[in-house]
């Protein structure tokens, strides 16, 4: 019994021990395990916590067990939730919770936790601290850069997709300061002339710096990064201020004490030039990121390509509007009906592409004093005072634009320039006005301020400077030609009236001796007198109507009363007497004839076209007139002869002296009956037509209008 | 039976006058307007009157009007014989210069017969 009790107390001993030993181990275990473990009882105080727990948080035992739970929660709101929802004996898995370290830094940790329930209490609860404070830290690094990346490519693409000067400012200054988070950021462009480098597009300085760097000196002091970014095409990054004074000591007036900041400045480049430079001011000590740097130089680069992009279109819009501009010129003068309408063409062109309000042109009188024919913002003191002036010599050769950007910088001007300062005017230009060589005049532009005249400008200037000195050549030529005409037409008329007085008494004798000789031994040379004489009255006749019909005053008519199948009738007779051996037929188809006519200019008309038939016609086969007056309001005369007439001068046979002469045969007049013949019709309100061919011959067609007397 | 031939132009005014002589009928010249009308006021109306209109002193068209404003002489016919048919006056016989004398003498002889 003894022994047996015995034995059964070594077997409990020996269990114990490997209890103890279990627990030693199990208590060894969650003490040491790598994850944070700790037991919570219902009130919320921390009932024990292992090392991992407290090496997590930094926490001795003793200030962290026996503590209540929340005080460790960086975020009150989630430690009440976990702890209602053990309450009700929820399970919770991986809640994620801030935790206060003890050197006052967050801990971010995943909770997971059960209650142990004892005889249906609320014991503890078991739960688990897993740190993800390295795995948040990468995730909000991710999101960071990936929001970067985001901005990056918006920045990159809003440059790419800019259209307009001013989206690439914004993007590069305004998007660009945002999404590096810099507390200012500008861009200068370098000028024309490379002098200077203005600011474009500012953003975060104060009123008084941005004054200080509007426009910064290329050459000479004082220095500036800006600056120098331009003029050695390399970035420049400072990480101090101490390290900008360093470099441009100059600046250490301007700047703020105790500001930490640092700069980089970054050259525009395109194509190796240097259009300008970007300046980015970062309010912190810390050196710039690698990827920062990098996306700033990514941005200037795309910033240069794109102000390229622009700069290119920006020609390629200003070409097509100065060709458009010119192409209007152009037209205009082609369209203009005097040197007054060119001029004004022009200083609207001017106007429009020198963007110059105010403008002149002079052209050359006779004696090649330069006069005023346009003008526009010009007072007539300031026109009368330099009307005269002209910068070139009287028998300059080709001369060249003279360009006063700014007058009083100008020495050649002195003695104008009270008169031109009065006048508002700060710079101009003098264009000449070119035509093989010889100076014809010039155009004048006026600005009110200082004005650099670019290439393109000039270029412009002249062209339309040729048009103006083409035109003014064409109209000085047309109006020296329609003098020249009229001055010929004039003495044609005169001379035609005056040869007509002796003309008449010359054929009025030989008339009179005709009648007195009849068939005596000076019969003949009478005749031949009177035929002569009679052919040079038609001639002057036709001279001084062909000169009325092209001075615009047309064929004066004295209508009477006329029957027109008499007065054919007469001249079938007339000729009939000068033709003795050709046939003239005479039909009247039936119709009234008289109406009220010219009768003398009617019997030319006639004459002329039945002397033609006579002429032209076949000389077996006759002629033959047709009168019809049965159509209703017009009277219709047909002239029908078999001599055809060449289809190639059938088009232009009523224009002046299309005739023999044209075809360079011998001439009996002077071909201009046909043509006068039209305009006497045309005077009457009638027409004449012709139809030829080789098989029906020719026939010319009268056509009469109606008027009193004529039966309808 | 008088023919008053008005022509500034002498040779033209007594080829003319000539002309109608030896057509038997009776001429009475004239070298300018005012003669003309000073013929006509004291003369026997002659029966046409043929009449220059470029001419010296008193031009042809003036004479015309005031024959037109006397009614003694406004029923005498006028045949204008011109250089220039664009200065006649409208409603008279215009022959233009140098003028077919045949179609002259068959015009005179219309008013005259």
């Amino acid at each position: 019994m003894e022994r047996e009790l015995r034995n059964t107390l070594q077997t409990l001993r020996h269990t114990d021990e490997a209890l103890q030993q279990k627990t030693d181990e199990l208590a060894d275990f969650l003490d040491a395990a790598m994850v944070g473990l700790h037991r919570v009882g219902p009130d919320g105080t921390i009932l024990w916590a292992n090392q991992a727990e407290l090496d997590l948080l930094g926490y001795r035992l003793d200030e962290y067990v026996g503590r209540p739970i929340w005080e460790f929660h960086a975020d009150r709101p989630v430690i009440e939730d976990i702890l209602t929802r053990l309450a009700r004996h929820e399970r919770i898995e991986d809640v994620e919770a801030r935790l206060r370290a003890r050197d006052g830094s967050i801990k971010h940790v995943a909770i997971s936790s059960n209650v142990f329930i004892k005889n249906g209490q609320f014991a503890y609860t078991r739960c688990i601290t897993r740190d993800i404070t390295a795995q948040k830290a990468a995730d909000h690094a991710r999101d960071i850069a990936a929001r970067h990346s985001q901005r990056l490519m918006k920045i990159t693409a809003a440059i790419a997709d800019a259209v307009q000067r001013e989206e690439v400012l914004d993007a590069v200054v305004n998007q660009t300061a945002e999404a590096l988070g810099a507390s200012s950021v500008g861009l200068w462009l370098v000028a024309d002339d490379k002098q200077t480098a203005t600011l474009a597009r500012a953003v975060g300085y104060q009123e008084a710096a941005l004054k200080a760097v509007r426009v910064l000196p290329l050459h000479g002091t004082p220095n500036a990064p800006v600056v120098d970014a331009i003029r050695t095409g390399q970035p420049i990054f400072t990480g101090t201020p101490e390290a900008l004074i360093a470099l441009y000591p100059n600046l250490a007036p301007l700047m703020s004490k105790g500001r930490r900041y640092r700069v980089s400045c970054l050259p525009i480049v395109v194509e190796g030039r240097i259009l300008g430079c970007v300046g980015f001011t970062f309010e912190c000590a810390t050196p710039a990121e690698a990827d920062d740097a990098a996306f700033m130089m990514l941005v200037v680069r795309y910033c240069g390509q794109a102000l390229e992009r622009l700069r290119l279109l920006d020609l390629e819009r200003q070409s097509r509007a100065r060709s458009e501009l010119l192409h209007g010129l152009a037209a205009a003068v082609i369209r203009a009906k005097s040197a007054e309408h060119v001029f004004e063409a022009a200083l609207d062109s001017i106007g429009e592409a020198l963007g110059a309000t105010r403008a002149a042109v002079l052209v050359c009188d006779a004696d090649d004093v330069m006069r005023f024919k346009a003008w526009r913002g010009l007072s007539d003191g300031y026109r009368k005072a330099v009307e005269g002036h002209s910068p070139w010599p009287r028998d300059v050769r080709d001369p060249r634009p003279v360009l006063i950007p700014d007058v009083r910088l100008d020495p050649g001007l002195a003695s104008f320039r009270p008169l031109i300062e009065a006048e508002g005017v700060r710079a101009l230009g003098f264009f000449p006005l070119v035509s093989g060589e010889r100076l014809v005049g010039k155009f004048m532009v006026y600005y009110s301020k200082p004005h650099i005249f670019s290439e393109p400008d000039m270029e412009l200037a002249a062209a339309i400077a040729n048009h103006v000195a083409a035109a003014v050549c064409r109209f000085s030529a047309e109006a020296d030609l329609r003098e020249t005409v009229h001055f010929n037409e004039m003495f044609t008329a005169i001379l035609g009236h005056d040869l007509r007085n002796p003309l008449a008494a010359i054929l009025a004798s030989a008339h009179v001796a005709q009648r007195r000789s009849v068939n005596g031994p000076l019969s003949a040379p009478l005749e031949r007198i009177i035929n002569s004489g009679g052919r040079m009255a038609r001639m002057i006749d036709q001279l001084l109507d062909f000169t009325r019909v092209r001075l615009g005053s047309g064929i004066p008519l004295s209508p009477l009363s006329t029957d027109v199948l008499r007065l054919i009738q007469d001249v079938i007779a007339e000729l009939q007497e000068a033709n003795p051996h050709r046939t003239v037929r005479l039909k009247h188809l039936g119709g009234a004839t008289v109406g009220v006519w010219d009768a003398d200019r009617l019997s030319q008309v006639f004459s002329n076209l039945v002397a033609n038939a006579l002429l032209h016609g076949a000389a077996d086969a006759g002629v033959t007139v047709r009168v019809d007056g049965t159509s209703q309001g017009q009277l219709l005369v047909d002239v029908h002869n078999m001599g055809p007439i060449p289809p190639e001068l059938l088009p232009r046979l009523f224009e002046p002296m299309t005739g023999a002469r044209h075809r360079g045969e011998s001439a009996r007049g002077m071909g201009l009956g046909l043509h006068i013949t039209r305009e006497i019709l045309a005077a009457h309100g009638g027409r004449i037509s012709v139809h030829s061919s080789v098989d029906a011959g020719t026939t010319f067609r009268v056509v009469l209008p109606g008027a009193p007397g004529l039966a309808t | 039976m008088t023919v008053l031939i008005v022509d500034d132009e002498p040779d033209i005014r007594n080829a003319l006058a000539e002309f109608f002589r030896d057509e038997g009928l009776v001429v009475a010249t004239a070298a300018n307007g005012a003669e003309a009308l000073e013929f006509l006021e004291k003369a026997p109306l002659p029966k046409v009157v043929i009449l220059d209109i470029a001419m010296p002193v008193l031009d042809g068209r003036e004479v015309y009007e005031r024959m037109q404003r006397d009614v003694r002489l406004a029923t005498v016919p006028v045949i204008v014989s011109t250089s220039d048919p664009s200065r006649a006056p409208s409603g008279v016989l215009i022959m233009r210069k140098p003028v077919n004398l045949t179609r002259l003498l068959d015009a005179v002889r219309q008013h005259c017969c």
